[in-house]
């Protein structure tokens, strides 16, 4: 025992620091203000906001103050490479790069946010009454999500679209149709476990209808899953628009989006690169910050969700 | 394996065979339903189309069709191709379609698998410093760009530029040409086993059995390879699947664009000359492809961890 010698750093403190808690008063705010301050420290989440931004404003001011036109054909200005006149250059048919660009991105845009409204409208309703009313009615609901759920998106998303010939509408509702089962689940999901909550109970207790306890209770609480959800959803719409176009099941000629914009420069991508390089960075720019934006969304609104 | 273990899978295995089951009726009523019909030549008279109607059984009620195709796909005979490569059999065109893309999607899992788990336990272990930064940031990105766009752009610089790679698939050089598509496929699977394996290895690192681990004195290399590790790795079975669809949809596309003989370029294919028999066959094998994967995937996790579905069983 006595050759054995304890040395100062023989030991290191471990777990020490991090106990350590400083209480401080913090002054009330709201919850939205919370998740604002929140989401404002995750700068590469404010970096994506406004690169958003700055492309959504493209999409539609872009085309308006151009003097050409998105779908006219010149012959004469075929494939010119991007100059003063042309911004990014024209097509084989001689349309101006620049005006369908911005086009196709805001068709893009909107048909991603159409088929998330449609989508929001449907998953909710079907979550709500689901996880609302419970037993035989969720048992039968639950097992049709099952199993239309277990279909693989892009056969349901191609079956679709053969079926119903593709144009603007027919794709919106595509989307909606293969995106609204997530969007219930979460719904459904939040509802289970909203409505054991005790000011639900209170709620029933003084008298309220089911009405009054879906509307002013449940889904006041469940929102912030509701927003990260159809964040989420954004980008997934817009690939699968992309990725429709590119497999020919797309937009009809001559309207523009940048699944068919990517597939126009795809034929001709190894003379001009161009028609397709540009398209493709802002199709990848806006799928990196839709991205970063649901991340950062997730994290400010639901903070124990938050990855480290 | 308990009771309840063999009852959860029994209920599994039902249930993913009525879906099968209830997505073979609904393929086959959509596929004949469809507009355009794979006899479309103007030229036939209305004599020779009743011929080649009855030739393909389209002549029969809508019932009898469906009995004749389930009787014989469950020989293993899913008819005949009817414009697209006329009269070959829909089984092997499919069955060596399905082997490439088969055989490119698991080199891509199992490479993506690998540098993912090891970028991801990298960053973990050097958090918060830049190299953890540029991991966290290249995950980003592979997360969110879709495959196509890598194969894109190893397209135009390895293929068309630098010209050290084949622009088309070419069956002389199986491996040579697989380069490619095999790389943008594995994007999708590095970004995403590393972001979650990042994040399972910081809780495991935080937790208190690696503070007292450490506090036994063991060494830095059993700590992270025998106690660290292992915890770690074990969640990413449940990113599997997930993982594993994504690949599929990417699949077709990143088929098309290098021009590999696979799968989706056979749908996409078929599709274009609404060829019925091979639409079904493809959409069908994408979807029975899909459940089993799920199938697997939610019994061994049930099996690993049983609480898992416990919870899936009440929510």
């Amino acid at each position: 025992m006595e050759d054995n010698k304890f040395l100062p750093n023989d030991f290191e403190f471990v777990g020490d620091k991090r106990d350590i808690t400083i209480d401080e008063v913090i002054p009330t705010t709201s919850a939205w203000k919370d998740a604002l301050k929140r989401f404002c420290k995750n700068k590469g989440a404010v970096v994506a906001v406004i690169l958003i931004l700055i492309i959504a404003l493209f999409a539609i001011f872009a085309p308006m103050f151009s003097e050409w036109d998105y779908a006219e054909i010149n012959t004469s200005l075929k494939n010119i490479a991007p100059n003063g006149e042309h911004l990014f250059g024209t097509d084989s048919y001689g349309r101006d790069l620049w005006t369908r660009l911005w086009f196709g991105t805001r068709i893009s845009l909107f048909v991603a946010v159409a088929a998330i409204i449609i989508d929001v409208v449907i998953g909710v309703t079907y979550g709500l009454i689901s996880g609302y009313f419970g037993g035989k009615v969720d048992s039968v609901m639950q097992r049709i999500q099952e199993i239309i759920n277990s279909i693989p998106t892009l056969v349901v998303l191609i079956i679709l679209l053969m079926f119903m010939k593709p144009s603007l509408g027919t794709i919106i509702i595509a989307l909606a149709f293969t995106e609204w089962i997530g969007m219930s689940r979460i719904t459904r999901a939040q509802v289970l476990k909203v409505k054991e909550e005790e000011y639900v109970l209170a709620s029933r207790t003084l008298g309220a209808k089911d009405f009054f306890i879906i509307f002013k209770e449940i889904l006041p609480n469940i929102y912030s899953q509701m927003i990260i959800m159809v964040m989420m959803s954004i980008p997934n719409a817009i690939f699968y628009e992309a990725y429709l176009s590119f497999i020919g099941l797309g937009l009809p000629i001559p309207e523009a989006s940048l699944g068919t914009l990517i597939n126009d420069g795809y034929k001709s991508f190894l003379v001009y690169p161009y028609i397709m390089l540009i398209p493709v960075a802002i199709f990848s720019l806006l799928m990196l910050c839709f991205n970063l934006f649901g991340d950062g969304l997730r994290d400010a609104l639901d903070p124990t969700m938050k990855e480290r | 394996m308990n009771k309840s273990t063999l009852k959860y899978i029994g209920k599994r295995l039902i249930i993913s065979a009525i879906t099968l089951f209830v997505i073979l009726v609904v393929l086959f009523l959509m596929v004949r339903f469809l507009p355009g019909s794979p006899i479309n030549n103007e030229k036939l008279s209305a004599a020779q189309r009743a011929v080649i109607e009855a030739k393909y059984g389209l002549d029969k009620p809508l019932f009898t069709q469906f009995v004749i195709y389930v009787k014989d796909m469950l020989t293993g005979n899913f008819g005949v191709s009817m414009n697209l490569y006329k009269d070959m059999p829909v089984a092997s065109l499919v069955g060596n379609a399905a082997k490439i893309s088969f055989l490119y999607g698991l080199a891509a899992v199992i490479i993506g698998t690998i540098i993912g788990m090891a970028l991801g336990v990298f960053a973990a272990l050097h958090r918060n410093s830049i190299w953890d930064t540029l991991a966290t940031a290249l995950s980003v990105i592979g997360v969110s760009i879709p495959s196509f766009v890598f194969a894109l752009l190893i397209l135009i610089f390895f293929a068309s530029y630098l010209r050290i790679l084949p622009t088309a698939y070419s069956s002389s050089q199986p491996i040579y040409s697989s380069i490619m598509p095999v790389a943008a496929l594995s994007t999708g699977v590095i970004a995403n086993v590393s972001r979650f394996t990042r994040t399972e290895m910081i809780e495991v690192l935080d937790s208190d059995y690696m503070i007292l681990a450490k506090a036994k004195g063991l060494d830095r290399k059993t700590l992270i390879f025998s106690h660290a590790l292992r915890n770690a790795l074990i969640p990413v079975i449940t990113i599997l699947g997930p993982i594993l669809v994504n690949l599929m949809t990417g699949t077709m596309v990143v088929e098309l664009l290098c021009s590999v003989p696979g799968l989706g370029k056979l749908l996409v294919n078929s599709i274009l000359s609404s060829d019925y028999n091979i639409i079904l066959a493809c959409a069908f094998l994408y979807a029975a492809m899909y459940i089993i994967m799920m199938l697997i995937i939610d019994i061994a996790y049930g099996i690993i961890d049983p609480r898992i579905r416990l919870g899936k069983d009440e929510g």
